[in-house]
């Protein structure tokens, strides 16, 4: 009798979760209802603000708390978002006053939705971000904290926390963003961090200053990220690149991303460093060498030619590869390349013949 | 003695079904709630992947296959087709309806595999698309060969009976962005039969006309997506499906690649890359996309249903048996202990000992050594309790993603269940427990499925 108690139990639990199901679903769809609802009687409230603004009054205290208890709830902050859209669509520049106008709100809200679970915090940010709230208030307040809220254990809050600075159109906001979050021991997706400095609205030469004035205490994998975004936007770095280039000390994809950097922008004491790491028959340094393969594209002459001649010869396939691309993008023709063509070296051959195949579809195509 | 070994099997295999089901529920709900909370990343992050579709005979599908991956919202990716020697027409629709050109390509041969016999590529479509025809070796083989030619780090493996939905890369790669520990990504892939999808966008979703078919998607609920929503739980998944899974390209290469001596490649995979990691101390996390979605046809006949799970079967006996040192390591945490265990008594000997329970049962009632109307209401308590389940699973899945059903196929699906319960599963049950005698003939082979043409709108 036993099991059968057990699988009666069983049955049970399954009846409830067809029962949460089903109250989940009349929830989803109550919900819709219900954001709709307060929608409109926010619509209404802030008409009616909007019309004290367009006097020259500002909202009195009253409306402030009727906000504050209000927002504090998540639902009623969707609607509240559906209402600012709504505003936004008629009269972008009254929503941009009004969203002025309620400053303490925001502020207060800020100090509520960090105490809250992460997914509503997010949430939070998600406004916040999405209306370039951060325009229309004190910068240092808002600003100090989200700081705060890049400390909640949660990656989209830590994402939407950082995407808020970018927007802050101040690079020292974001420079202590990403030491806040090298202290918390995260690292984001390298790619995620590049394209968030990237989204950066303020002055680019400024913030790749201050991520410069840091950069040795921070983690290889952020460096790399930070040398991507600079290798993105600025050919300006050439010296530092070179520098942290040259330092055996920085780790490898650090020093990788250096040397792509000198594929982007020309710069003339690189290409020597470039033809060693070519040279280099180390199988340790076949990265080094591939890469360098690449980036030499960008600096004609014969010993380049030469260096990379031998290259298609090596026996690292993507060294052999990208020397080809690159002999094929600095111009030199295929009589040019005749030893090598006629020559006894199948995989040199074969790789001099696809990349000029290559080079023929796509521009068929095109 | 027997019967307190099925008693405990029958309370195992309960826990572990309800546990799979209200756990998947769970983060089903919880991942549409993140959602309209924005708990997301809308990046505009290219991780490129290079999509990897092995082929046999499959002129039929992969024109259509072809034409859907090239609609994907996805920004960089290229497309690789195997042909692993088919003896159709699967090369010349490809060649003439996509303008291929035949190339010199040089291929980096980092897995082993059977030669090429000729590299086609084509640039005039906003990705590139590379065909290459070579020796027959199987799946795993083709697979292999599609990882040597690919140039990302990343790749996603992908049937050519299949269609991937227009976000679907871009669901598969999250996991990636959020953890870069992440080595290996699950896709769902849900049976297409009687979708509607317009440029990779299901239109019309309702159960297939076929009732076989409409078991399978109830099934495919119960058992795939809420098990591996579970599993997920503690990265202890030992099964990407073949069908849809992306995958770090430098790891699988280092774990050695796809087995071509199995007929589970896709299983074998996995467990190898739990191995490799524990072995070489790599911090790495198998993850399952339940967002990244693939329609794949599942068999309407019961001919093609049981040739399919009988490979299914090989395939799990294989890896359990390459990888039984496993079983109950504490080098390898829950894995062994958890995931290869379910595997090993739910999966690998669940059909003989089911097959074994009935055969009792029936020898019983024969010695008249049993109690008829309580092995009635046990068995009636079974089924409801399995349907319910089913049914549980089914509506969280369409309920979350924003599908509407009808009411006619809330009714099927209410009905079908029972059966799929009671009937079908005892059917596979028997297949299963067969499938291993002889299978070392057929070990390499294609699956043969009989096709229909995709109908791309």
């Amino acid at each position: 009798m036993g099991v059968e108690v057990l699988i009666y139990c069983y049955g049970i639990i399954c009846l409830c979760m067809i029962a949460f199901n089903c109250v989940c679903i009349f929830s989803f769809r109550n919900r819709d209802r219900r954001i709709k609802r307060c929608s409109r009687s926010l619509d209404y409230h802030i008409q009616r603000q909007t019309d004290i603004l367009s006097k020259g009054e500002e909202p009195d205290d009253k409306e402030y708390r009727y906000l504050n208890r209000k927002l504090s709830k998540i639902g009623n902050l969707m609607a509240f978002n559906m209402s600012v859209d709504k505003l936004m669509s008629r009269d972008s520049k009254l929503a941009e006053r009004y969203l002025e106008a309620i400053r303490p709100v925001i502020l207060y809200l800020a100090t509520v939705y960090i105490n809250k679970e992460s997914i509503q915090s997010v949430y939070f940010l998600h406004i916040l971000e999405k209306y370039k709230i951060n325009n229309h208030l004190t910068v240092d307040s808002i600003t100090e904290l989200v700081m705060q809220y890049l400390k909640k254990p949660n990656l989209y809050c830590r994402v939407k926390a950082m995407k808020f600075l970018y927007k802050s159109k101040s690079e020292n906001d974001v420079v202590k963003g990403v030491l806040i979050l090298e202290d918390e021991k995260v690292y984001f997706n390298q790619k995620l961090l590049t394209n968030g400095f990237m989204s950066f609205e303020g002055d680019h030469s400024r913030l790749i200053a201050a991520l410069l004035s840091e950069f040795d205490c921070l983690h290889s994998e952020t460096q790399t990220a930070v040398l991507e975004y600079i290798r993105l936007k600025s050919g300006c770095c050439c010296q530092q690149m070179f520098n942290f280039l040259c330092n055996e000390e920085y780790d490898d994809e650090v020093r990788y991303s250096a040397l792509r950097y000198f594929g982007r922008y020309y710069y003339e004491p690189a290409k020597n460093v470039l033809l060693a790491f070519l040279s280099d028959a180390d199988d340790e340094k076949q990265i080094y060498a591939s890469i360098s393969a690449q980036a030499l594209a960008i600096y004609p002459g014969k010993d380049t030619i030469q260096a990379l001649k031998d290259a298609v010869s090596s026996s690292d396939w993507y060294v052999r590869y990208n020397a080809a691309q690159s002999l094929e993008a600095l111009g030199v023709t295929y009589n040019d390349l005749a030893d090598i063509v006629y020559g006894s070296d199948r995989y040199a051959r074969e790789m001099i013949t696809y990349c000029s195949e290559h080079k023929n579809l796509t521009l068929e195509a095109i | 003695m027997w019967e307190y070994f099925f008693v405990a099997y029958l309370i195992g295999c309960s826990t572990f079904l309800l546990l799979a089901v209200v756990v998947g529920s769970s983060e089903l709900y919880s991942g549409r709630r993140k959602r309209l909370l924005k708990n997301e990343i809308k990046e505009d992050i290219d991780i490129p992947v290079s999509v990897i579709v092995p082929a046999y005979n499959e002129e039929i599908t992969i024109g259509a296959t072809l034409r859907s991956l090239l609609d994907l919202e996805y920004r960089s990716y290229e497309i690789i087709i195997v042909d692993d020697g088919s003896t159709d027409k699967t090369a010349d629709i490809l060649i003439s309806d996509y303008k291929m050109h035949k190339t010199a390509k040089p291929i980096r041969k980092q897995l082993k595999c059977r030669s090429e016999e000729a590299v086609y590529e084509t640039f005039e479509y906003k990705v590139p698309v590379t065909f290459i025809c070579k020796k027959n070796g199987g799946k795993a083989d083709a697979l292999n060969m599609g990882i040597n030619v690919s140039r990302y780090p990343y790749y996603v493996c992908i049937d050519a009976d299949s269609i991937l939905q227009y976000d679907s890369l871009e669901q598969i790669v999250r996991p990636v962005i959020e953890n870069e520990d992440v080595v290996a990504v699950g896709g769902a892939v849900r049976p297409s039969n009687g979708c509607e999808i317009v440029n990779g966008r299901v239109k019309k979703y309702k159960l297939p006309r076929k009732i076989l078919s409409c078991m399978q998607v109830l099934e495919y609920d119960r058992s795939f997506l809420a098990a591996r929503l579970l599993f997920d739980k503690f990265n202890g998944s030992l099964i990407i499906s073949g069908a849809f899974g992306l995958f770090k390209k430098d790891v699988v290469i280092a774990a050695g690649g796809y087995d071509s001596s199995t007929m589970g490649e896709d299983m074998e995979l996995v467990v190898k890359l739990h191995v490799y990691c524990r072995e070489h101390g790599r911090r790495y996390l198998i993850k399952y996309a339940y967002n990244a979605i693939c329609w794949s046809q599942v068999p309407e006949s019961l001919k093609d249903l049981t040739g399919q799970r009988r490979r299914w079967h090989i395939g799990l006996f294989q890896s359990m048996m390459n990888h039984r040192r496993i079983l109950a390591n504490p080098k390898y945490g829950l894995v062994g202990f958890l995931s290869y265990i379910y595997f090993l008594i739910y999966e690998l000997f669940s059909p003989y000992i089911e097959v074994f329970g009935v055969l009792t049962i029936v020898f019983a009632f024969l010695v008249d050594l049993i109690n008829v109307p309580f092995m009635i209401l046990f068995f009636l308590i079974y089924a409801i309790y399995s349907s319910v389940l089913s049914l549980t699973a089914f509506f969280a899945r369409v309920q979350t993603i924003d599908l509407t059903i009808s009411f006619f196929d809330v009714v099927k699906a209410i009905l079908l269940c029972f059966f799929e319960t009671t009937i079908l599963r005892f059917i596979l049950a028997w297949v299963r427990m067969i499938s291993l005698i002889g299978y070392r003939s057929k070990k390499k082979t294609w699956g043969n499925i009989e096709r229909k043409e995709i109908q791309i709108k």
